[in-house]
């Protein structure tokens, strides 16, 4: 870590870039004249509130949505099916030999700039990902690869250190995405995706819309034997606001949305036109917390936070009731979820007794948000819940960008996040945000407990000597409250009722190529 | 001595003429009935802060009825306490940033004005370059540079009135600095700031009114509009535009939200608007007398 730089230039710094999403907005309300979607010749409007920031795999952020974009334009040696079975992909077939990894890769697979897909290709692939010189996301997901070669122009062979549980799970998402050595070496990909997938990047306009046009080259087809993808033309639309995106869902402009708060989608369960679809997706909201300086370095303010909060009063207010409640980013639905953890009951006035006993009312909190509905009215209750036990809470509501620097620097208090559970593997769901240093810990999680369990979650297999493990870590969290778990809002996918074939991942993230319309 | 007396007795007549005139008027009635409304709530509201803020999940997104005359919020906030609350913003606005803005936008409008050469060159070209943005755009610029919040919001206001302020005194300045008794003041050796403020002011006074009303509902816009972005008071206090911004998602399931605020707004913003026209007509009738 830096020393810590002056207050007042990160300040300044946040100031200019406040000043300049507002003038983009500006610009992007100016520019956003209309958008329509043409159903009838294939065309799938998709409503999207998570821009990708890059579309180079092995550069992309830890946002599962951001697997809906990839998907479109890489494939993997191996998917991995909703029920999280591995099935065959670019690699037809795989032999695990001791410590020796052997794909067997499909022949007559192109890249969307007309090169072979081979053994070679697939090298330079994973090399880039294990290489730690050039600071990509994904190298801790080959960590226990030691080499990888290509015995033949189709044969793929990975030598590992150690066994490694989820290497499979890896390889089957961004890891494992097979891009275009010649774009490897161009260094193109953030803007610019060149993969086997299913789709081709014809134009993608930030703060606007990302338009995708069918590869006609593309390797797989249905049962039948059809040509796959289906779809001719695949629009993502960004917009951020959810009474944009209902209405655009309910006028027909958009043909289906990643996400939608409850008090948005329950306006459309009359209309005919939509349908939902619960793919398990729950959005896990949470408080994360700095407990490295500030008011919640004191362990007792964490818990007097804990209990203060008022889970399900959250619930009703901001997910209209559609919601669950749970001990950590865990759903009831996953494998390593302990029922026999409790989730800490709401007591305002134990709240107010540790805040006195640790001498610290009146002490100014800042609760940071996300300027995105329904976050900032969580905020403003979790504010008048703090204020409530003698703490003096005040909510920021800023950019998501802007959010993100203050939390890198550590320039904040509590503030209120969400992600999306399940993730492909309780390892990726707890790592980023709990062991010391990770991307996503950023209110400097430090516990050598932690980090010893979650280095032998990702080293033991088998499903329920993991599960335990992992219990441990849920317990771990809830006992020092490193983390403040809010509730859970169901989270179906909202799709025009003619819209078919949409194929789900093991998280609930979804694929277009056999996606088509009813007409 | 009897001139001066002649005169102040004639001018406090005539004040007196313009005043019946002004409470015979429905526009002015209207508007004192709403400013009073306004000033009392503002007065009222330190005491009730903490029904303005106190959150009930029990009790969200109640319409109006006993208990809660106007209906809860999104967080089972009482919308009447809030609407009071959000009267203090409005005052704020119009005594603070109309008000530094009506004063600084004069001092700097009669020195441009009266001194003329490099002052006037250096003010005015300022007032257009400020001028040439779009209000609103501005004044956005300036919180998003300076951070959200409501004193911040009140600066922005501020600066962009004043521009508005300066270059109408600056104009009126210029006709009046050639007239007799200005020049026979400046030969008998009155220093400026005492020949400004005693024979220029006293005549812009009709002028600077109405135009003060009316720059008064336009810094009430700007402070909704700026609050409903989110960039002017910042939560849990309430203000009339953030009231109005938070209701928008809530219009189907309880309109109370969005039209009680966005109704305040809308009256003060007429009470302002029909005050200067009814000024006006008053200092036209003087004038054309």
């Amino acid at each position: 870590m830096t020393n810590t730089p002056k207050r007042g230039d990160r300040r300044n710094a946040r100031r200019l870039s406040l000043a300049a999403s507002t003038l983009t907005l500006a610009l992007f309300v100016a520019s956003c004249g209309g958008s329509e979607a043409g159903d009838s010749a294939g065309t799938l409007t998709v409503g999207f509130d998570n821009e990708p920031v890059t579309l180079d795999p092995a550069f992309s952020s830890a946002i599962s949505s951001d697997r809906n974009v990839l998907n479109m334009f890489y494939d993997t040696l191996v998917r991995q099916d909703a029920d999280g079975e591995f099935v065959p992909a670019l690699a037809e077939d795989w032999e695990q030999d001791g410590d020796t990894l052997r794909f067997f890769l499909r022949e007559g697979v192109t890249f969307h700039d007309g090169t072979d897909f081979d053994a070679e290709a697939a090298v330079a692939n994973l090399t880039r990902v294990m290489d730690p010189e050039n600071g990509n996301t994904k190298a801790a997901a080959l960590a226990k690869v030691e080499e990888v070669t290509a015995e033949g122009e189709h044969i793929l062979e990975l030598t590992l250190s150690e066994p490694d549980p989820i290497l499979l799970v890896n390889l089957a998402h961004e890891a494992g995405m097979m891009a275009s050595p010649s774009s490897l070496e161009a260094d193109s990909l953030d803007r610019e995706p060149v993969g086997t997938g299913p789709f081709t990047l014809s134009s993608w306009r930030s703060n606007v819309n990302l338009v995708a046009e069918a590869n006609p080259d593309y390797w797989r087809t249905d049962d039948e034997g059809e040509a796959l993808p289906r779809l001719g033309q695949v629009t993502f639309d960004f917009v951020t606001d959810p009474s944009t995106l209902r209405a655009n869902l309910s006028a027909g402009q958009v043909d289906m949305v990643r996400v939608l708060p409850p008090e948005e989608y329950l306006q459309l369960e009359e209309n005919p036109q939509v349908t939902f679809e619960d793919t398990g997706v729950r959005r896990s909201y949470y408080i994360s917390i700095n407990q490295e300086e500030g008011v919640f370095e004191n362990p007792q303010a964490r818990e007097a936070l804990s209990l203060a909060v008022d889970r399900e009063g959250i619930g009703e207010a901001a997910a209209s009731g559609e919601y669950d409640i749970s001990p950590s980013f865990a759903t009831e639905f996953d494998w390593f979820f302990d029922e026999s953890i409790q989730v800490p009951e709401h007591d305002p006035e134990r709240a107010a007794e540790l805040i006195e006993e640790a001498g610290l009312e009146g002490e100014e909190v800042s609760i940071l948000v996300r300027r995105r509905d329904p976050d900032p009215t969580i905020a403003e209750l979790v504010q008048s819940e703090l204020n409530q036990t003698g703490l003096s809470a005040s909510v920021e509501v800023l950019e998501f960008e802007s959010l993100l620097d203050q939390m890198n620097e550590g320039d904040y208090d509590a503030a209120v996040m969400v992600i999306d559970v399940p993730r492909l593997d309780p390892s990726l769901t707890f790592d980023p945000y709990l062991v010391t240093g990770a991307p996503n810990n950023w209110g400097g999680i430090s516990s050598d407990e932690l980090d010893d369990l979650l280095a032998e979650g990702t080293r033991i297999e088998g499903e329920s000597e993991r599960a335990e493990i992992y219990s441990e870590v849920q317990r771990s969290i809830g006992d020092n409250n490193d983390l403040v778990f809010l509730h859970q809002p169901t989270a179906p996918l909202i799709h025009d009722v003619d819209l078919q074939g949409l194929v789900f991942n093991v998280d609930g993230q979804w694929r277009l190529d056999e996606a088509w319309f009813e007409s | 001595m009897t001139l001066i007396q002649l005169t102040t007795s004639s001018s406090r007549k005539i004040a007196a003429r313009l005043l019946r005139m002004l409470l015979r008027d429905w526009r002015v009635v209207f508007a004192l009935t709403v400013f009073v409304a306004i000033g009392c709530a503002a007065l009222v509201s330190p005491f009730i802060t903490d029904t303005m803020t106190a959150t009930d999940t029990g009790r969200l997104l109640r319409g109006p009825g006993p208990g809660h005359l106007l209906g809860t919020d999104n967080l089972g906030r009482d919308i009447g306490a809030r609407l009071v609350g959000g009267a203090v913003v409005t005052v704020q606005v119009v005594a603070i940033a109309v008000g530094a803005a009506l004063v600084v936008g004069t001092v700097l409008g009669l020195l441009a004005g009266y001194l003329g050469g490099w002052v006037d060159a250096v003010v005015m070209r300022t007032v257009d370059g400020l001028i040439a943005f779009p209000l609103l755009v501005l004044a956005l610029t300036i919180v998003a540079a300076l951070g959200p919040g409501v004193n911040n919001a009140l600066i922005a206001i501020a600066v962009v009135i004043t521009p508005q302020f300066a270059r109408l005194v600056r104009g009126e300045v210029l006709s009046l600095r050639t007239r007799d008794w200005v020049a026979a003041a400046r030969i008998v050796g009155v220093p400026t700031p005492v020949l400004l403020y005693r024979h220029v002011l006293p005549h812009l006074a009709g002028t600077l009114l109405v135009f003060t009303a009316l720059q008064a509902s336009t810094a009430v816009v700007a402070e909704g509009a700026l609050s409903f972005l989110g960039l002017g008071v910042q939560a849990p206090d309430p203000s009339w535009g953030a009231m109005v911004a938070s209701g928008t998602n809530y219009l189907s399931s309880n309109w109370a939200l969005s039209v009680f605020p966005g109704l305040a707004l809308f009256l003060t913003i007429a009470a302002f608007n029909l005050l200067a026209d009814a000024l006006r007509d008053v200092f036209d009738t003087h004038r054309t007398n």
